[in-house]
């Protein structure tokens, strides 16, 4: 399993030689289990049935960008070997998945002949599984259990309890939880050090802050960045990220505190100015405020709901810098005396 | 008794079968999964005739082979050797239970099962259930052992199951369109006439007429009945078959989700997967039918099964087999889900097999625990099976419900992070009732952590703050901000992956805030939320007042009974919320006196609430017309602005 997966990297590295095209998150996605970040413990387990084979059904849940796919490619490649391509049927979110697909296409696909070593079996990949509606997962059932000597099934989904329960009792399921900050960090000093990637610390703490532990998100920004500026900064990153800059909304949210109306409007008009939207800024500022310290933790309760409902209405629609400005109106008026509103 | 009776079946059978293929003898020998799945697999789906799972020894010599499908074997016989053995298969399939005895099933549902079937082949002591005995629905969580159970028993009744499964015979590429549904439900239609008409007129072999027929349709690969006209379809043909009193007996399986008191029910109500669904109010109500409820597996009864797996897998005792901690983490993980915990059995024994294969070597593995190989194999079952998720809730509410801080009292001089309250910014003196020491509880590292969704984790905390509270305000302050929570998290319409955060954080944030602090220690108790037990009685209570009403308004309309009726009536204003049944009354014979005010009158005094009707009545009964009371709508304009409530 190990040569066959050292082949893939010899394969991969031929062709990224022409250089620029390919993303970086192709380039390096990781090839062997062992290369996937974080969730070491899920990871560990995953490792045990590469070996062993006879995989199980499994569902792996979690956020966009932890590496869901990328292990599942990983454990089949580590099962298969060089009957991945004969072996394995991907269908994701954009190939059609309706109820006759399931019924056919996989059908299909399981009762293909396919010569494996023992204890290997066909891999079904369905990506984003929870995007399938539930006739097609109540069709995908008994198919499961159908063909299960030949071929196992392995799905990737955000939430596992969009799965319906009787998939979920065939399947083991693995949940990766977020990347810490550190295991991102990692991954992207060991892009940075391979591309010869310029950096400085306040540029990786921003793409850091931006990905928000969404491995995928990350890397593609230090890859514009790169391109685009040559040098990974701060101000490159949130550029390129086109987010408002956290320094100026922490700045926000400091006047806010003071309850100064009047910076806090200056401030949001700057902004304003800038070309972002209403949802570039809500969103920006929530993720300030949920890990800004200077923030009593009242405040921070406070405040996320107002962001909240602000969002909620940005997102039926109106994005409108009136519902920013009663925003920051409101977090405001939470800091000043109550008696100044008694008429 | 009917056991002995029916067992003389296959016996006859197996004399007399024309045997398909010689390869099929030829996998007798080998163990059961070999056989059946192949089998299965290639049979085509008009016809495929399944065995038992468990008929282990005297393999598929009486399956028919369909003379039309002569294809169907030979790969069969492909997919068998291409499973060389032991380690290619899952256990659930290896380990299937192959006889009554070894069901992971309660015997008195067993046996109800039994007598059922018993009842619909032989008609019973007296020969006449027969007729009523049409369609029997399993239902239950996943994994309670639902369909072993009726391949056991059919087995063991010498019963020959068909399936209906929903195949690929139609051409790949056919346009996702309406169309499309429509063709597999008509599929299912020819299907099921077929073997209706057909079997019951072409035995598999020449056998005697007693044992031909012995046999059973299995309907668990339904066709889409989420689609509505596909359920339609499916209920009126159902009906026609179950109300016309010849064929095989019907098995529907259905395994139901949402009973399990985990996951939230995600899915709007329609789209419910439910026997209530499948059938429709009509078929459920029907003398025909009659449902068994499987309930999850019982810890005791899933000790024994595993155990018997164990005995199975290894014969030499204490080798290799996972120790009983390891059982018993696996069984209390499973949740009632035989089907999960075998698989977590399986992971585990291979698990240990590669540890201790390893022991000799100076333990690569990183987390060199030797102290408890328990611990080690708790973390995998736990990650297995959905317990984790469990587990991980109570970790995450006892985080938050016990709210502690820096600086409570039976603190052992902790320092906490100076730093962290210097730097923030003091509160307002208006807001200084707010003001708390440090939380020691980061929501951002729960936020990343929780494998679990924020609904229901938010109903888990309802269930379980208020013993952590003191005082009413803050009993209240905590009502307010799970309602503030819960704001954002049930939007399905606007969904949006942001939302369920701010979720999560008004939750854990408003939460710490409200609670005391410290929290006094009372021995609270973690437990599980209500919620789902609640609801589930209510849909039930619903239902039987629901079929209760219906059945007395038929006796009612029968009798012509104003007393029936009254109370049939009554019934239905204070137990369903369904509109149209209270129209319904709308339209019956007696609608003039009501009309006039007598009868309405009378009930209407009381403590009822009032349901006003939002539109026309008429319209709103053409609506929902559903159940063939058309005639009664055609006249039905003459009610046009006609309010029976407030007249």
């Amino acid at each position: 399993m190990s040569s066959s997966s050292k082949g893939k990297e010899v394969a991969n590295g031929k062709a990224t030689e022409p250089g620029y095209e390919m993303p970086w998150v192709e380039k390096y996605r990781p090839r062997v289990l062992d290369d996937v970040v974080g969730n070491t413990d899920t990871i560990d387990r995953l490792k045990v049935i590469a070996r062993d084979g006879n995989c199980p059904h499994i569902i792996i849940s979690g956020m966009p960008g932890i590496g869901k796919t990328t292990s599942i490619h990983c454990l089949a490649h580590a099962l298969l070997g060089d009957a991945y391509k004969e072996g394995v049927l991907e269908l994701n979110a954009s190939d059609e998945r309706g109820i006759d697909v399931v019924r056919n296409k996989i059908k299909t696909f399981a009762q293909k002949k396919v010569t494996l070593p023992p204890g290997r079996h066909k891999i079904i990949i369905l990506d984003e599984a929870d995007s399938m509606t539930a006739g097609a997962q109540q069709a995908l059932r008994r198919t499961m259990e159908i063909y299960s000597n030949t071929t196992r099934f392995a799905l990737a989904c955000n939430q596992s309890n969009k799965i319906i329960e009787p998939i979920q009792s065939r399947c083991a399921i693995l949940r990766y939880s977020k990347l810490r900050d550190q295991e991102v960090l990692k991954r992207l000093l060991e892009i940075c050090e391979a591309e010869k990637v310029k950096y400085n610390d306040e540029g990786l703490t921003a793409l850091i802050f931006t990905a928000e532990g969404d491995m995928r998100q990350a890397i593609n920004n230090i890859q514009s960045t790169w391109s685009g500026f040559g040098f990974v900064n701060g101000d490159n990153v949130f550029k390129v990220c086109d987010q408002p800059h956290p320094v100026l909304i922490q700045a926000m949210l400091r006047s806010c505190h003071k309850g100064d109306v009047q910076g806090t409007m200056d401030k949001l008009d700057e902004l304003w100015g800038q070309g972002y939207s209403a949802v570039d800024i809500v969103v920006t500022l929530f993720r300030v405020t949920k890990t800004f310290n200077e923030l009593q933790e009242y405040s921070k309760l406070e405040y996320i709901r107002e962001i909240g409902w602000t969002h909620m209405r940005v997102l039926e629609g109106v994005g409108t810098k009136m519902q920013l400005a009663g925003l920051v109106a409101r977090l405001c008026k939470m800091n000043m005396k109550p008696e100044l509103f008694k008429l | 008794m009917a056991p002995g009776v029916a067992r003389k079946g296959p016996a006859t059978k197996k004399g007399k079968t024309d045997k398909p293929t010689p390869k099929h003898v030829q996998l007798g020998l080998a163990p059961v999964h070999g056989t059946q799945k192949p089998l299965r697999q290639t049979s085509l789906p008009r016809f495929s005739v399944p065995i038992s799972p468990s008929s282990s020894q005297d393999v598929d010599k009486t399956t028919p082979v369909r003379v039309e499908h002569p294809a169907s074997s030979p790969k069969g016989k492909e997919k068998a050797v291409e499973v060389d053995d032991d380690n290619n298969q899952m256990w659930v399939d290896r380990y299937a239970p192959t006889s009554s005895e070894n069901l992971a099933v309660h015997k008195r549902k067993i046996d109800e099962v039994r007598h059922w079937l018993d009842e619909a082949i032989t008609g019973g002591p007296t020969g006449k259930l027969k007729r009523y005995r049409r369609l029997l629905a399993l239902t239950g969580p996943a994994g309670a052992g639902k369909t072993a159970t009726i391949q056991v028993l059919a087995k063991e009744l010498g019963i020959q199951i068909t399936e209906w499964r929903n195949d690929s015979d139609v051409p790949l590429f056919q346009p996702l369109s309406h169309e499309s549904f429509e063709s597999s439900s008509f599929r299912f239609e020819t299907y099921l006439s077929h073997t209706h008409s057909v079997l019951p007129w072409s035995p598999p072999n020449p056998s005697t007429a007693g044992t031909s027929a012995a046999r059973l349709l299995l309907l668990e690969d339904l066709p889409n009945v989420l689609h509505a006209d596909t359920r339609q379809a499916f209920q009126s043909y159902i009906q026609g078959l179950v109300e016309s009193g010849t064929g095989p007996p019907i098995v529907l399986i259905v395994s139901e989700s949402g009973s399990r008191a985990m996951g939230a029910d995600t899915w709007r109500r329609e789209e419910k997967w439910d026997i209530r669904n499948i059938l429709g109010p009509r078929l459920m109500n029907s003398p025909y039918m009659m449902e068994i409820q499987f309930n999850a597996v019982a810890p005791t009864i899933m000790h024994t099964a595993l155990s018997r797996i164990l005995s199975q897998t290894h014969p030499t005792p204490a080798s290799l087999r996972p120790s009983p901690e390891t059982l018993d983490i696996i069984v209390e993980g499973s949740n009632g889900d035989i089907r999960s915990a075998i698989s977590a059995l399986q992971f585990a024994c291979r698990l240990q097999m590669a540890e201790g294969v390893k022991g000799g070597g100076s333990g690569k593995r990183r987390r060199g625990k030797k102290g408890k190989p328990g611990d080690e194999v708790r973390r995998i079952i736990e990650g297995l099976t959905r317990n984790e998720q469990i587990l991980a809730l109570f970790h995450i509410i006892g985080k938050i419900l016990y709210n502690k801080r820096y600086g409570d009292p039976e603190e052992k001089e902790e320092q906490h992070p100076k730093a962290l309250e210097e730097h923030a910014l003091p509160l307002p003196p208006h807001l200084h009732e707010f003001r708390r020491r440090p939380s020691k509880v980061d929501p951002n590292v729960l936020y990343a952590d929780s494998p679990v969704d924020i609904s229901l984790l938010s109903t888990y905390c309802h269930q379980n703050y208020p013993q952590f509270c003191t005082e009413m305000d803050e009993m209240e302050a905590g009502a307010e901000w799970i309602s503030y929570s819960e704001a954002f998290s049930l939007d399905p319409e606007h969904f949006n992956p942001q939302l369920p955060e701010y979720a999560f954080h008004l939750l854990i944030r408003g939460m710490l805030m409200s609670l005391p602090s410290p929290v006094p220690r009372r021995n609270q108790k973690l437990l599980k939320s209500a919620f789902w037990e609640i609801n589930r009685k209510e849909r039930d209570a619903q239902e039987s007042l629901r079929s209760w009403s219906h059945h007395n308004l038929e006796a009612a309309r029968e009798h012509r009974s104003t007393e029936m009726l009254e109370r049939a009536w009554l019934m239905r204003r204070v137990g369903s919320v369904q509109p149209r049944e209270v129209l319904e009354l709308a339209y019956m014979p007696w609608m003039p006196p009501i009309r006039g005010g007598e009868v309405g009158q009378q009930l209407l005094e009381g403590e009822v609430p009032d349901m006003e009707p939002d539109m026309p009545i008429s319209q709103r009964h053409k609506v929902e017309v559903d159940d063939g009371e058309d005639q009664e709508a055609e006249n039905g304009h003459w009610l046009e602005d006609d309010d029976i409530e407030s007249e």
